[in-house]
């Protein structure tokens, strides 16, 4: 059987969530699954002077999340920078994709997280968009990103090991 | 006993940005005669194409050794980074119990071309490392130079690898003739870089691999460079 798989959807311009998502992805590691790294397109715009190298690089090393890369993952996490909801730009469109996923049933049984990049507003936010989508959420213990995604990895790895759940 | 593998006997994947040569089987390429060669599991020779990469992605649980060809490589984990690795440069990264890392060729001009190399670990769930070491090129010539190993007299030159491996580099030219002596159940492999080498009486091109078991000692002359893993 496939190694179970979270996709890590995060956005990012000066690499600070970037660091956050890692964080999260090794997480996952730790729990034996497999993290897909997935970056938010932006708007196109030049970044800040001090983060146009660091934005070439995301735009260039990162592909946006699609629709098959969360219906052939066991998890999603995603990691939503400071004072961002799910209509910002970026998540919007994210968002209808998972409404595209959840209306022929993809999502059921799936897990979800919210990493905590600084704002509680925006992890309530975010959690209550995926909850509505059908995602059963899994709370953090505090703002480690790297224990929250490895919560997630062991929630993943265990539906696996015990099939009949 | 000498089993040698040709390089044109090995996986290959052209994906464009990114040809690749596999001693051993990986990713799409699987042949079950083939997985590797004691502790050794995975041995690719990359040429990455410039200004293109590997996006990040995540490792757990093997020692991963990027040696240079040619070119350079910028690599980036969630330890430490960025990092630029060049010719007689080797990157050893201890996975452990997880990691996150990308590479891409460094220059927007030039293509790269790199080994890499998957050791299995002695242990699993180790803490992740990273380490880059360097060595002049003459200390690769007409001897053995020690790239990593479970111990290292000097960091900043061998590289320390959580296996009781160790892994040797040497050019050689005409006239020079390097052994290398392999105690009771040692093993070896040899990869060529470049150039053409006599092992023990057999002739390896570039690319070329060798399993060696059973023999007292490896003895290396020709013109050429390669690497030596001496293996448990």
């Amino acid at each position: 059987m496939a190694q179970p798989a979270a996709v890590v959807a995060f956005t990012s311009r000066c690499g600070a969530t970037e660091t956050i998502a890692h964080a999260a992805a090794v997480g996952t590691v730790n729990a034996r699954a497999l993290p897909r790294l997935r970056r938010l397109p932006d708007d196109g715009g030049p970044a800040a002077t001090e983060c146009a190298d660091t934005l070439r690089r995301l735009r260039k090393e990162y592909v946006p999340p699609t629709e098959a890369d969360i219906t052939g993952s066991q998890a999603l996490i995603i990691v939503p920078g400071a004072g961002m909801t799910p209509s910002s730009d970026g998540w919007q469109p994210f968002m209808e994709l998972l409404d595209r996923a959840a209306s022929s049933g993809a999502l059921a049984g799936k897990v979800a997280a919210v990493i905590d990049a600084g704002d509680s507003q925006t992890v309530a936010s975010f959690s209550a968009a995926l909850a509505a989508r059908g995602f059963a959420l899994i709370a953090a213990a505090g703002r480690d990103a790297r224990a929250h995604g490895r919560a997630v990895g062991a929630a993943i790895m265990s539906s696996v090991d015990s099939p009949a759940r | 006993m000498i089993t040698i593998r040709r390089s044109d006997d090995r996986g290959y994947a052209d994906r464009g940005w990114l040809r690749s040569h596999a001693t051993f089987s990986f990713g799409g390429y699987h042949d079950p005669n083939f997985m590797g060669f004691r502790v050794l599991r995975v041995l690719n020779e990359d040429r990455i194409a410039p200004g293109k990469g590997f996006g990040p992605h995540s490792h757990r649980d093997m020692e991963i050794l990027t040696y240079m060809v040619d070119g350079r490589l910028a690599h980036r984990d969630s330890l430490t980074g960025p990092h630029i690795l060049g010719r007689n440069e080797l990157q050893a990264m201890t996975a452990g119990d997880g990691i996150v890392h990308s590479e891409a060729n460094a220059s927007e001009d030039e293509p790269s071309h790199s080994l890499q190399i998957w050791i299995e670990p002695k242990t699993e769930d180790l803490t992740p490392s990273y380490q880059q070491v360097g060595f002049a090129p003459e200390d690769k010539r007409g001897r053995l130079h020690l790239l990593a190993g479970p111990d290292s007299a000097d960091p900043s030159r061998t590289a320390v690898i959580n296996q009781d491996a160790r892994l040797y580099v040497t050019e050689v030219g005409a006239g020079d003739s390097v052994t290398h002596t392999l105690p009771d159940g040692r093993h070896a492999w040899i990869q060529v870089v470049r150039g053409t080498v006599d092992i023990n009486g057999n002739s390896l091109q570039q690319g070329d691999g060798a399993a060696v078991s059973d023999e007292r000692a490896v003895v290396v002359s020709g013109a050429g460079e390669i690497l030596l893993f001496d293996l448990p």
